[in-house]
């Protein structure tokens, strides 16, 4: 069973022109967003990424970017409610320092 | 005179069996932030079984959990095991915030004085470590060469007698039913103590007269009002993890509404209680499925697939109705409030 989110609102892109094929995006996804076809990177699924950052941080030809985060309501609504910033909070189920998720 | 020596090299031996000590300790991470924050292990290198200074070395997060996963997937495998300081967090989040990243698990290797154990010359790191570590320069900063593992522990074996290949299969995060069920207690638990408070506090207001506070009003009072929020954190932050799949709606502040109104149907058709009082009526049909919807939206955080462009999405269009929720559920409970007053 595949589960899906929201569509079409990712922050996910591929620069083609960028990218080598040396697939390390294909390895690092834990969602199959990406194939290699031709020796190139291709998004698949693009509707499947949850912005986790892992094929952006490894991505060493600077072919992807993604506005990397974790996709928990409590952690924005904390960061909205603490810091008038959707993007800056964090959820409250870890007690001590950065705890969590 | 001092030892300006640095400590020999050492590590420490894990038990490869888990104990009932560890099942425990597992289920308690189930159902308790605080027990689960301070579940670590000391951080170093691990040995597992006997392993040869050139068996594979995995890396992994210093999470107590996390290290009995590895033990139980690893029962007949001798490796070792270098535990980066997470501050016992596990390694998806704390590749999330930082913690397991490039930088600590450099720190790890030179601190454990890890080449003076082993000869192997590659590192298999969990791929949930991927948003954490950039792995060329985890390489270029190690002397190392870097693998990303498989996602699930319990495919390392395979993974390794591959010859570190993992299959596309082994790539893929799920979210089956089971790691659903394991995680609802998180829900339930914190929703239902905030509950508590509530409820405490509208059986004082019902429970309010001239000559102090009684106890039977307040009783029969927040009696249906109860009913109605368990009905909404066991619809929100039960039934929505252990059905995700199968509610209608990929959103879920749209699957907590779902259930939600379900439930509140089911409450004021079979429970003639809240027939009673038109205000307690509408309380319910309202109240319910908005607290549903919330406890449900917060479930986003504990799933392995929801995206934060998608969560804040979900959030500009249900924040009005939150609010909307929140303010009617309260004019209808000071109206049930007032109409329960005047009751003989």
């Amino acid at each position: 069973m595949i589960h899906r989110y929201l569509d079409g609102v990712q922050s996910l892109t591929l620069i083609e022109e960028k990218c080598t094929g040396c697939g390390r995006c294909t390895e690092v996804c834990p969602h199959a967003v990406f194939e290699l076809v031709d020796r190139k990177a291709v998004i698949v699924a693009f509707d499947r990424c949850m912005e986790c950052g892992a094929c952006a941080q490894n991505c060493i030809f600077g072919a992807i970017t993604v506005r990397a985060g974790v996709g928990c309501a409590a952690a924005m609504l904390d960061g909205i409610i603490t810091k008038g910033d959707p993007d800056l909070g964090s959820c409250d189920c870890g007690t001590s320092s950065s705890g969590c998720c | 005179m001092t030892d300006t020596h640095p400590p020999a090299p050492a590590f420490v031996s894990l038990p490869q069996r888990l104990i009932l000590a560890d099942r425990v300790g597992g289920f308690l991470c189930r159902v308790s932030n605080r027990f689960r924050m301070k579940y670590s292990v000391a951080t170093g290198l691990h040995a597992l079984g006997t392993p040869a200074p050139d068996s594979p070395v995995l890396v992994t997060a210093n999470f107590r959990l996390t290290l009995n996963v590895l033990r139980s997937a690893l029962a007949d495998r001798d490796v070792w095991i270098l535990a980066v300081d997470t501050k016992g967090i596990n390694v998806w989040c704390a590749a999330g915030k930082g913690s397991f990243g490039t930088g600590s698990i450099v720190h790890e290797i030179n601190s454990s004085q890890l080449r003076k154990i082993v000869t192997t010359t590659t590192l298999i790191l969990p791929q949930l470590g991927a948003s954490g570590v950039n792995a060329s320069k985890l390489q270029k900063e190690s002397g190392f060469s870097v693998k990303f593992g498989p996602v699930r522990a319990a495919d390392i074996p395979a993974y390794l007698d591959a010859g570190c290949i993992a299959t596309k299969e082994m790539r893929q995060v799920h979210f089956p039913l089971v790691d659903r069920l394991k995680l609802i207690p998180m829900e339930a638990i914190p929703a239902t103590k905030i509950l508590m408070i509530f409820l405490l506090a509208a059986a004082t207001l019902f429970g309010i007269t001239k000559t102090g506070i009684l106890f039977r009003p307040a009783l029969t009072g927040v009696f249906p009002l109860a009913i109605a929020g368990f009905t909404a954190v066991f619809t929100g932050s039960v039934l929505v993890p252990a059905l995700l799949p199968f509610i209608p709606f990929r959103a879920f502040t749209l699957k907590g509404v779902v259930l939600g109104c379900a439930g509140a149907v089911t409450l004021v058709t079979t429970l003639p209680v809240f027939r009673t009082n038109l205000f307690l009526t509408a309380f319910c049909l309202v109240a319910v499925p908005a607290l549903s919807s919330f406890c449900a939206f917060l479930f986003t955080g504990s799933t392995t697939y929801t995206s934060p462009s998608g969560v804040k999405a979900e959030l500009k269009k249900a924040w009005p109705l939150f609010i909307t929720g929140a303010v009617t559920s309260t004019l209808l409970f000071v109206a049930t409030l007032i109409t329960f007053r005047r009751l003989p």
